[in-house]
């Protein structure tokens, strides 16, 4: 394996989170007329909270402290284990199914650290996200296996390949299933439609109020774990995208390693401008909304059968 | 004399059967290679066959999951018994467990129809009993019945498929039967609905939730464990490892299959019982082993070699791990049940600081059956999709395509129902705080009981780690039949060491730091005072945006009380309760059992009294049946 | 694939986004989408089958059924208040999905039409002219509110005009502008009923027209 390419892997997965995390907050800002906190404010906050002491709720156990370390542990492998442009790292078996399992797990610590508390604003919001998982957890599965049904296989190595010809017939599968990718990610991310990172109120927060016991360096973990799952799973869109303008008009592989990257803060622009235009809906409203990441992920894959000529 | 008989209680008999473990481990092994046919000597026959025994690779398998569920029981049994004294007298628990291992080994062993409908009763009434060994509660009363109903449905069913494929086949000897010709449906459906009442798949899944949590745990993991699986087994024998089904049959399971695996999670999600959840949550797990066997046949039958191998390896690994994590889920329950002495969601809370080692243990066998990776039941998880997969890439019908893709949406939503039953069976269970004074003096269990849990939670790990070989061996073991055997090629080991290395590094370089200096405070709660107990989130309401989600096919209620002189701003009593109740019993079965309630009412009238009537029958009888034969 | 089938099986999806909300203006908003499709694929049959009528009527679509009533039935809703349709029986998500299933049944439907012009490209037409009767059918189905069953309506005229168009050869000029009209006096019609309802009811809920039955 080429060092540099890995060098330089390493380097992107130590910057962009943080930066896709400032990004969206400074945009955000500018678009409500305010200064906005500088771009390397969630680096500045985290190095905060890496210093301070941690309080911890008298009825934790392991799990509590436990949790944190594996999140961040799992979003990091995951983030090893997908493919970036034509650059493979780390192991073999990148399979979309290991993909979303691991998710899972990073999420059933979650929600256990969260139980763990006995708080009950943490026991509202994880119910509420493992109700959130429920719903997006097919419209994810369905969108990769559509992406599958073409590569005929379920590897994202060989998913995301730049193959040869594609030909611009492959184009809408590529973007119907990044549609259906983004619209998960906003769910899976906790963002606008369906949470309000920024609100005051525990009882309405989902992801916010999940870490409300966390403090100090075990709150910082969970802060890199947000930022380093909003940049692999817009990076995985972006992806598709990209895969989409490929098969229409094939350009060379530095050029798309750079787009890879400005596409995740493009699409984290997009985020921002949906943010300041939309509001959070309704707790019961919610489901209407997954419901059409779910939607594009089975006309992702009525578009990958139809292409396969069945 | 006593002291005696406690030696010979608490270490003699569970000895032996620890023994007689290792020696099925054993013989599982040897059988793995080997074919070894056993027939009964001579005065022991049974009509019309002898009593015949063969050990195949294929009953090695479960040989192997039996001994080592009943190992683990052996060494939790003594403890929990305890926890039992006075309900139950160990020489009968024993008794009726030594009866259940070797019924279960003797179904699994049998070479023909004869032999195993034999055993298949011992098994079904020796478990019957212990599901019924406290009868003195109305409850266990009421789950005996049920169960017994449901082993005589299946057993009929059985034994009528079975005579009807003797008439076709004309051998009693399983080795002589096919299933493939389209003249053998009709056997074919009683055979697998007899096994499907058994195995509980849904719609006849309800003597499960009832069964299950009356048993006593070590019963429970037996019974949920192994038992249920023996009826897949059978599913297997007669029809995955003969020569296949018709696309009929395949369709049938592969629907049962799925529909379970929804109904068992979503149905498991809303319970308080622990037992109960777990019973509903086999419910799920004999749906996507159903969905393997499934795969298996439709790939055979259309001649698609690769869905096929998936199917077939996907099922019997998943017995295998389904075998074990549960198991282990099972006897966590007991251990909190021998420790708290309730099972009930809403009386537990805070169980993780006493009894560490159950938390543990329990919380893997949460994240096996969840399908986490890097545990076992992902391995097998995966081959399921992996199976689906193939059909919607390989069978060039856009029906079956559409279908399958269906069916992978509806297992990734299976997958999220599965991660909220378990967070929620862990986090209140033993997060938190104790809601009740019995959950708050809980303590650990006795030692063996927690080696019973953490050999099956290692078990539980090491196949996980260990899925490339355990799935290359399992499909050596079913390549006579393909060419290329399907593996799963996942790195897990690879995979647990990075996870492991991460989070040490992790830890090492965050939280180590703070260990020291670590402030202890009371959860935050907005200021009001002390976090009491009440305030935390209970198991209806982590459970209740999904079930009300879910509301039409739970039948899912809510009814909220609020009532004060301003209701609005200063309410003085609320009162929420949540009510649910099962579709399929409400009406489907009620109205059936209903109409069989009514039916025997009216048939009772025949039984006068009255000798000469009786009398009368029997002529009535004898001469219809005379006059029958002459006229067939 | 062919522009016309692209665009017509781009209008059947705009449908089946459509089903998939609770609120009216969502649903103006994708139903005027979907008119728009249908207006593109008759200026593409143009095109390819090169008939400039085709053109104008295209044009007539687009004016009158896309924006046209849209804009009308937008203005009814604001007027009587009315900004989202709760739904009966079905949950709205799940018709969306249940409307996808259909897609695929009208494609399994279409393939065993016989095909009148004889060629291969009107399969898609097909596909997308039947989705679109099922959807519409299904949006009156499951839904509560007056509105929606005027634009459940629209949906399955929409079909029928697809249909009609992609299987033959395309009606006279005259023909089609007469059906044109009559979609926007139904419309008219309807939209006058509609408040007539919600005077005399307070309420457009159409579950409740059991009320009227006298016993």
């Amino acid at each position: 394996m080429n060092v540099g390419e890995w060098l330089l892997f390493a380097a992107v997965l130590l910057v962009v989170p943080i930066l896709t995390a400032g990004t969206i907050r400074k945009i955000k800002a500018r678009l409500q007329n305010r200064v906005g906190p500088p771009l390397l404010q969630p680096l500045y906050n985290v190095v905060k909270l890496w210093r301070k002491g941690e309080t911890v709720s008298e009825d934790a156990t392991w799990i509590f402290r436990g949790a944190a370390v594996i999140n961040l542990a799992v979003v990091l492998v995951v983030a090893a284990l997908l493919p970036w442009v034509s650059f493979k790292p780390g192991l073999t078996g990148d399979d979309i199914f290991l993909f979303i399992y691991l998710l899972a797990s990073a999420r059933f610590f979650g929600i256990l650290a969260a139980l763990d508390t006995g708080s009950p604003f943490s026991a509202f919001s994880s119910s509420r996200e493992a109700t959130l998982s429920l719903l997006v957890e097919p419209a994810i599965v369905l969108s990769l296996v559509a992406l599958a049904l073409g590569a005929h296989s379920t590897s994202l190595g060989s998913i995301f390949a730049y193959g040869a010809a594609a030909g611009p017939a492959a184009a809408p599968v590529w973007i119907v299933a990044g549609c259906g990718l983004f619209l998960s990610s906003l769910v899976e991310l906790s963002r606008m439609p369906v949470d309000d990172p920024t609100t005051h109120l525990e009882l309405t927060m989902v992801h916010e109020a999940m870490l409300i016991e966390n403090s100090g360096p075990n709150l910082a973990l969970a802060e890199i774990a947000y930022t380093v799952r909003l940049t692999f799973l817009y990076g995985l869109t972006v992806q598709c995208f990209l895969h989409a303008v490929y098969a229409v008009a094939p350009v060379g592989m530095t050029l798309l390693a750079v787009l890879s990257v400005l596409g995740i803060f493009l699409l984290a622009a997009g985020t921002a401008l949906l943010e300041t235009v939309t509001v959070k809906l309704k707790w019961t409203r919610c489901p209407e909304f997954i419901a059409y990441a779910l939607t594009m992920g089975l006309f992702a894959c009525m578009a990958a059968i139809f292409r396969g000529g069945v | 004399m006593l002291k005696y008989r406690n030696i010979i209680i608490l270490i003699l008999v569970p000895g032996l059967l620890a023994l007689l473990s290792c020696f099925g481990v054993a013989a599982a092994f040897c059988g793995w290679s080997h074919v070894a046919g056993w027939t009964a000597p001579p005065p022991v026959y049974l009509g019309v066959c002898p009593v015949q025994m063969r050990l195949d690779s294929l009953a090695a398998i479960f040989l192997l999951l039996l001994s080592l569920v009943s190992f683990s029981v052996s060494l939790f049994s003594p403890g929990y018994l305890e926890h039992l004294r006075g309900r139950v007298s160990p020489g009968f628990y024993w008794l009726t467990v030594y009866l259940f291992i070797a019924s279960m080994a003797a179904v699994v062993l049998a070479a023909n129809a004869l032999t195993f409908l034999l055993f298949w009763e011992v098994m079904s009434l020796s478990s019957a009993a212990l599901v019924a060994f406290d009868m003195t509660s109305t409850q266990a009363q009421k789950a005996a019945l049920i169960y017994l109903g449901a082993t005589r449905i299946a057993t009929a069913l059985l034994a009528a498929g079975f005579l009807w494929a003797h008439q076709l086949f004309d051998s009693w000897a399983f080795a002589g039967w096919n299933f493939g010709g389209p003249e053998t449906l009709g056997p074919s459906v009683l055979i697998v609905l007899g096994f499907a009442v058994k195995a509980g798949l849904w719609p006849f899944h309800i003597w499960l939730p009832y069964a299950h949590p009356t048993a006593p745990s070590p019963v429970s993991a037996l019974m949920s464990g192994v038992m249920i699986k023996i009826a897949l087994y059978g599913i297997l024998r007669l029809f995955a490892f003969q020569s296949g089904a018709s696309l009929e049959i395949a369709l049938l399971i592969l629907f049962l299959g799925t529909v379970s695996a929804v109904w068992g999670v979503l149905f498991a999600l809303v319970q308080r019982d622990l037992k109960r959840l777990l019973a509903y949550s086999s419910v799920e797990n004999v749906g996507l082993i159903a969905l393997g066997i499934g795969l298996y046949l439709y790939g055979h039958h259309c001649g698609l070699e690769s869905i096929a191998a998936a199917g077939a390896v996907a099922a019997l690994f998943h017995s295998l791990n389904h075998g074990l994590f549960k198991s282990l889920l099972f006897l966590g329950a007991g251990a909190i049940d021998a420790s708290v002495h309730t099972r009930d969601l809403s009386h537990l809370g805070g169980l993780g600081r006493a009894m560490p080692w159950t938390l543990l243990y329990f919380v893997t066998g949460s994240a096996a059956i969840t399908a986490l990776p890097p545990l076992n039941g992902f391995a097998s998880k995966w081959l399921i999709y992996q199976g689906l997969f193939q059909v919607a890439v390989d069978s060039g019908n856009l029906v079956h395509v559409g279908l399958a893709i269906a069916v992978i949406g509806i297992l990734a939503v299976v997958g999220g129902l599965a991660l909220a039953c378990f967070t929620k069976a862990v986090g209140i269970a033993f997060l938190g705080r104790a809601r009740s004074r019995a959950a708050s003096e809980a303590r650990e269990c006795a030692p063996p009981m927690v080696l019973a849990q953490g050999l099956l939670a290692v078990l539980c790990l090491c196949l996980g780690m260990g899925s490339p070989w355990v799935g290359r061996l399992l499909s050596e073991l079913v390549s006579g039949q393909f060419s290329q055997p399907f593996v799963p090629e996942l790195p897990m080991v690879n995979l647990a060491l990075a996870l492991l290395l991460v989070a040490g590094c992790l830890y090492v370089a965050a939280l180590a730091r703070t260990e020291r200096s670590l402030k202890k405070y009371c959860s935050w709660e907005c200021g009001y005072g002390r976090l009491n107990a009440r305030m935390q989130a209970t198991g209806e309401s982590f459970a209740q945006p999904i079930a009300s989600l879910l509301r039409p096919v739970l039948q899912y209620r809510m009814r909220a009380e609020i009532s004060g002189r301003d209701r609005r701003h200063f309410p003085e009593q609320v009162k929420a309760e949540a009510g649910m109740q099962s579709l399929l019993e409400s009406r489907v079965y009620g109205p059936l059992i209903a109409a069989v309630r009514w039916l025997s009412a009216h048939m009772a009238r025949l039984q006068a009294g009255s000798i000469h009537f009786y009398l009368l029958y029997l002529l009535v009888a004898v001469v219809s049946l005379l006059v029958a034969g002459v006229v067939l | 694939m062919s522009y016309p089938e692209l665009f017509a099986i781009a209008s059947a999806v705009m449908a089946i986004l459509m089903i998939g909300s609770g609120r009216l203006r969502i649903n103006l908003l994708f139903y005027a989408f979907q008119t728009v499709f249908a207006s593109a694929v008759t200026a593409s049959c143009g095109l390819v089958s090169g008939d400039h009528q085709l053109y104008s009527i295209g044009l007539a679509i687009l004016l009158v059924k896309a924006i046209g009533v849209s804009a009308f039935i937008a203005w009814i809703t604001k007027r009587i208040g009315v900004t989202s349709d709760p739904g009966t029986l079905i949950p709205v998500p799940l018709s969306m999905h249940a409307s996808i299933v259909f897609l695929v049944v009208a494609h399994l439907l279409a393939s065993q039409l016989p095909h009148l012009k004889g060629q291969d490209h009107s399969l898609g037409g097909a596909t997308a002219a039947i989705s679109l009767l099922l959807t519409g059918t299904l949006f009156m189905l499951a839904r509560k509110v007056a509105v929606s069953q005027i634009i459940g309506f629209l949906t399955m005229e929409n079909g029928i005009y697809l249909f009609a168009l992609t299987q033959t050869r395309g009606m006279p000029m005259m023909v089609e502008l007469g059906i044109l009209l009559d979609v926007l006096v139904v419309v008219m019609i309807a939209g006058l009923i509609i408040f007539r309802i919600k005077r005399s009811f307070e309420h457009i809920d159409v579950t409740l027209l059991t009320e009227l039955k006298e016993y």
